[in-house]
């Protein structure tokens, strides 16, 4: 009549029942010395079998445990920490700031120049005539000429050519 | 573990029930007396339960209850130990009292007798059972193996092992019962 409890108690320690399964019949072994009985020398036969040695607890150990436990206040746990993967995270975190920084410089932006026009019109190359650009050209090789004639220390400008400079 | 995180403590007794003769095993290397083993073993429980916020599943949690077990041995032997200085009134008998501990081996010669007597209807009830069974059980509890492995080795499904493995203990729990009743 016991049997199919026998073999579940078997299951129990050979850990082979879910924790549902496991924990409904805890309930029903405490409530039998029967089936109590039967669990203790169950574990005493694989302790025998595993180190060779004996130890008959006593039938009330687990009781006693289970009654100081009913006297005990709940210890609450706190949940298993999640592992963090850090690389992932700091990408997140670097992603983040980044957007906000976009987003801030372009808000102050037209907070102090509201009508100025957005990025990318002003990124389209300006049309330079050819005769401008060879004024242009032609300014910078003046000037550069002068520096070096004039004083091998480029750093120090002599009066008269900055004047003529102007001048032209 | 997870049932016992949420406060129920009834999942702790499954806890209790699955490691207490490990517990009282382990403390008992410790500890010679039996009872106060078994004591001991008890405190180890009532400890667990109390620095269960402790326990983060970092390590597997017979690891965890290991530890504790062992502190809470060395703990009563300590105490134990200044309990006997405290009262000793000679001084030279402080390393008497020292290796205690080691000595004091409250086997009687009736319980090692009877412990000697399990172990051989154990191993005799064992040696007679039908192969099949006797195989099953001894993968099981000397190998360590799991119902899946039991059965790719044997060759046979994991319901068999199952039922082999029941039968043997019923087997040999019929020698055992009357020894310990």
């Amino acid at each position: 009549m016991q049997e199919p409890l026998n073999e579940k108690i078997s299951l129990l320690i050979d850990d082979e029942l879910d924790s549902e399964q496991a924990l409904s019949l805890l309930r029903t072994v405490q409530d039998d010395d029967e089936l109590k009985a039967k669990l203790q020398r169950y574990q005493l036969v694989s302790q025998v079998l595993k180190n060779e040695e004996c130890y008959i607890l006593d039938s009330e150990f687990a009781d006693k445990i289970h009654r100081q436990i009913r006297e005990e206040p709940i210890y609450f746990i706190p949940r298993k920490k999640v592992r963090i993967d850090w690389q992932k995270a700091g990408l997140a975190v670097a992603a983040s700031i980044a957007l906000a920084v976009v987003w801030g410089v372009n808000k102050v932006d037209k907070q102090m120049n509201p009508y100025r026009e957005p990025e990318v019109a002003l990124a389209v190359p300006q049309q330079i005539q050819p005769n401008e650009m060879n004024d242009r050209f032609n300014d910078y090789l003046q000037a550069h000429d002068n520096a070096v004639y004039v004083n091998n220390a480029p750093r120090v400008q002599p009066y008269a050519r900055v004047v003529g400079f102007q001048q032209e | 573990m997870q049932r016992v995180q949420q406060g129920d403590k009834s999942a702790f007794d499954l806890l209790v029930i699955k490691y207490q003769h490990r517990i009282v095993h382990l403390v008992n290397r410790y500890v010679k007396d039996p009872s106060e083993a078994q004591d001991v073993a008890q405190d180890t429980f009532i400890k667990a339960y109390r620095a269960l916020g402790d326990f983060r599943g970092d390590s597997a949690f017979y690891t965890w209850l290991y530890r504790i077990a062992i502190n809470t041995a060395k703990n009563y032997l300590l105490s134990r130990s200044r309990r006997h200085l405290d009262y000793e009134i000679d001084v030279q008998d402080a390393e008497q009292v020292e290796n205690a501990a080691q000595l004091k081996d409250m086997d009687t010669p009736d319980n090692l007798l009877m412990n000697e007597q399990i172990i051989k209807v154990i191993k005799v009830a064992i040696e007679k059972l039908p192969e099949e069974m006797r195989i099953a059980i001894t993968l099981r509890e000397f190998e360590g193996m799991s119902y899946e492995e039991i059965a790719e080795a044997m060759d046979c499904p994991i319901g068999t092992v199952r039922s082999r493995i029941f039968r043997a203990r019923e087997a040999i729990d019929e020698k055992l019962k009357p020894l310990l009743n």
